[in-house]
């Protein structure tokens, strides 16, 4: 069940309304029956695997909980040892058999040796990485004593399965969510104002922007060969594809934590307006905050962190990406994207002083505006580089397009400005132009986020002028999404992983 | 906070008037009934004597103001397919005088072409003058975004709710006759894409695999015929030579075979016209707009000859 599909428009109401019918004591029990409905609407057997997670990671929170009281490190080492090791078998089979198998057979044929056979395909459950993941942090959690385990399974359940942030997080932490559901949410007029305006934002990002721009970047990434796409439009085409993800991951994160406003729960913010970091490093604060925290954690930080010296601190940087690239997807696209960002992040680190150097000889003073804006379009073109190999089918067509990129980046292709080419690659300029424009309100709005709230800056205004805006962006939302047929319910990208 | 509660409650009440205001304003513009010509059930006449079905092969070949001397109406459409054709006079038999001829067209790749995939494309088209039931397999979905609520699914067409396109509601303006160099070309290449590109039915139609749901289509509009009195006749429309040459003789004949087996044989009162060879019209080009369907001149030629036709077999006085 897509969160812009008609299942949800008639799940999400009749599932609050029904909650906040029960008594507020038990209103978790209709939240976890509504939790496992939702996922269950896409393949009910993937439940069983949800529950696996949640009854290995339950039980190892109580056995590392009580050997913390018995001081036995052993034995908590090797409860949370089990915990990672059945949880990560799960999501490395559904997630990495066939990608394990492919590369090996890739090996075995330059080796001219026979390939393997597997005689059956592995479905790949909606969610998995991020139930799992948020699973292992509430086990780390208990062994770090940061909170005692949860007694009650179901609670516990709810925990693992609510469904806003089931299928595609954010990766909430135990001690944020875990307490909010052993807590009774009350009807609440400002978390619902809130919620819904929250919901209505996201819908905006994912079916407005990302399911529109998503047109033309599949268009040119998907026939860039056939139809001869020049480096100007291929180029073009990635920094749609930035906007893309990026609206249709934080639309999506947007309208989980709407909905789980509406309820009375708050989840963690998961982007901060990314695209305006002044370095990678800012960058990986702001976007997908939840799971790039979550590996500084439970990855990063015991491997050693920066505590080890300046070698091992870049050793741990690496590996730690690119395990946040594979994580991504079983594709060596995503392992380069993620080893990509993390060479990134290590050329920052070693570049600086001479950077620093740099900057005080050539006295250059980086307080002005302009400066970080000079930063930020920098930074954003090493994350749409990067996002290159993120979209590409496979390494080779990555390297294509960049080659392509750069070598046919010349002034004669930007006749496409000027020609109708902009306008056939799945947008009319109608709708071209509105999507545009919907960018800039988009990039406007973030640039508010930076100062102030907009939520609060909104609730301010008149309330004729709060009206109006509500009913321009439903009926933006209802008329120009629902727009074609080929977009109505578009799956959110981040669903793949 | 009660007079927040209000506030919401009010403004989920003034949502809803609006759109329920523009959608029904959407649902009469001149756009939406507009579309694929869709206007033209608004007004379908009682008493009809004579009617056709089919795609734009009968949509061009009886045109719109050429039967005369009978009260007729055509329900044939563009891409029409035989499935809906039986829908449609379901729908409208109320229309339909005792005695009525009703005029069924088969094309050569009519009962070869699946129904299934092409029900999601054409579905939206019917949404807008047939009952939701009788638009099979219709989900929930379908039936908000194309029935009660057509502005979710306008398109463009909801920038034009409120301006007038009057000359889309007059009847839709068919080809006059193109030069015989490209109703000879034309014919070759429409000829190609029925036997070898339909989507869905690439092999379907050089196998001859009859699609059941065409057929029963076909049958039902047959039964509905006998059980009210009215005088089926099922017809191929002519084409140019090159259209019909490009199809094999065995392909001709298990065609007419299929026709008498399925058809025929179980409903003796019906009748086939095959006029894909009819001589007179493979011998004047000037009769087609284009490869395959009869043009300006040819229509009242052929509007003719098939009420003749009708005549000898007792189905019209």
């Amino acid at each position: 069940m897509l969160f812009n599909s008609v299942h949800f428009l008639l799940f999400f109401p009749v599932v609050v309304i029904v909650y906040f019918l029960f008594p507020p004591k038990i209103r978790w029990i209709w939240l976890l029956a509504a939790s496992y409905y939702f996922y269950m609407s896409w393949n009910p057997y993937y439940a069983v695997l949800m529950v696996l997670s949640t009854v290995v990671t339950y039980a190892s929170g109580i056995l590392i909980s009580n050997s913390n009281k018995k001081g036995n490190t052993r034995q908590k080492r090797l409860w949370i040892a089990l915990s990672f090791g059945i949880n990560l078998a799960i999501l490395f089979f559904f997630k990495y058999f066939g990608f394990a198998v492919d590369s090996i057979n890739s090996v075995l044929a330059w080796l001219n040796i026979q390939p393997v056979q597997v005689a059956f395909d592995v479905l790949l459950p909606v969610g998995i990485s991020f139930y799992t993941f948020q699973a292992l942090g509430y086990t780390v959690d208990i062994y770090r004593e940061e909170l005692p385990a949860e007694r009650n399974l179901a609670k516990y359940a709810l925990f693992v399965s609510f469904f806003p942030q089931l299928v595609a997080g954010p990766i909430e932490r135990s001690v944020n969510l875990l307490s909010q559901i052993k807590k009774p949410t009350r009807l609440n007029y400002d978390n619902l104002r809130d919620g819904l305006s929250i919901m209505l934002w996201g819908l905006f990002e994912k079916i407005v922007i990302a399911d529109r721009v998503g047109l033309i970047v599949d268009q040119v990434y998907n026939n860039y060969k056939e139809q001869g796409y020049s480096g100007v439009l291929l180029a073009i085409a990635t920094v749609f594809f930035a906007i893309r993800i990026y609206c249709d991951f934080s639309g999506y994160t947007d309208i989980a934590r709407g909905a789980a406003k509406v309820l009375g729960f708050d989840l963690m913010a998961n982007f901060k307006q990314p695209y305006f970091a002044t370095s990678i490093r800012d960058f990986w604060r702001r976007w997908h905050i939840s799971l790039s925290t979550w590996f500084r954690d439970y990855l990063y930080i015991p491997l050693g962190g920066n505590r080890k010296g300046k070698a091992r601190t870049h050793f741990n940087t690496f590996i730690t990406f690119l395990v946040s690239g594979l994580w991504h997807g079983a594709n060596w696209t995503f392992a380069a994207w993620g080893a990509l960002h993390g060479i990134y992040q290590i050329l920052g680190n070693v570049l600086k002083p001479a950077r620093q150097k740099v900057l005080k000889v050539l006295h250059i003073n980086t307080k002005p505006l302009s400066y970080r804006v000079v930063q930020a379009v920098f930074t954003f073109s090493l994350v749409c580089f990067a996002w290159i190999f993120f979209r590409a089918e496979s390494i080779g067509e990555a390297f294509d397009i960049i080659k392509l990129i750069f070598s046919s980046f010349q002034l004669e292709y930007l006749h496409i400005f000027a020609d109708k080419t902009l306008f056939s690659l799945g947008l009319t300029q109608h709708t071209f132009f509105l999507t545009l424009f919907c960018i800039g309100v988009l990039f406007t709005v973030n640039a508010i986020r930076t100062k102030t709230s907009v939520l609060s800056l909104f609730k301010r205004q008149n309330i004729a002028v709060q009206w109006f805006l509500y009913l321009l962006m439903l009926f933006l939302l209802l008329f120009v999404a629902i727009y074609d047929s080929d977009v109505v319910g578009q799956q959110f990208i981040y669903f793949q992983f | 906070m009660k007079k927040n509660w209000i506030r919401f409650c009010a403004f989920i009440l003034l949502f809803a008037s609006l759109f329920l205001l523009l959608n029904e304003r959407y649902r009469h513009s001149d756009h939406y009934r507009s579309i694929f010509g869709a206007y033209k059930y608004e007004n379908v006449p009682y008493g009809l004597q004579l009617v056709n079905f089919g795609t734009s092969h009968g949509e061009h070949a009886f045109g719109y103001d050429v039967v005369m001397g009978y009260e007729h109406f055509n329900f044939a459409t563009n891409s029409q397919m035989l499935y809906f054709d039986y829908a449609i006079l379901d729908t409208y038999q109320d229309h339909l005088a005792p005695g009525c001829v009703v005029a069924i067209p088969i094309s050569y790749h009519s009962l070869y072409t699946p129904v299934e995939p092409q029900l999601e494309k054409f579905t939206p088209f019917y949404a807008r003058f047939l009952p939701a039931d009788k638009i099979p397999e219709y989900t929930l979905s379908e039936k908000l975004l194309y029935h009660y609520f057509p502005i979710l699914s306008a398109k463009t067409d909801v920038l034009n709710t409120f301006a007038p396109i009057l000359n889309y509601l007059t009847s839709p303006i068919f080809p006059g006759n193109e030069d015989e160099e490209t109703v000879r070309l034309g014919a070759e290449y429409r000829a190609e894409h029925f036997y070898n590109y339909m989507e869905g039915a690439e092999t379907s139609v050089q196998t001859q695999t009859p699609d059941y749901d065409e057929v029963n289509a076909v049958l039902g509009m047959l039964e509905l015929c006998k059980q009210n009195g009215w005088n089926a006749v099922l017809l191929t429309t002519p084409f140019p030579p090159e259209f019909t040459d490009y199809f094999p003789k065995e392909f001709k004949e298990k065609f007419h075979d299929q026709i008498e087996e399925l058809f025929l044989t179980p409903y003796p009162n019906a009748v086939y016209f095959d006029y894909s060879e009819d001589e007179l019209f493979q011998s004047n080009y000037q009769f087609f707009a284009d490869g395959d369907h009869i043009g300006f001149i040819g229509r009242p030629v052929f509007v003719d000859m098939f009420i003749n036709d009708c005549k000898e077999v007792g189905f019209l006085a």
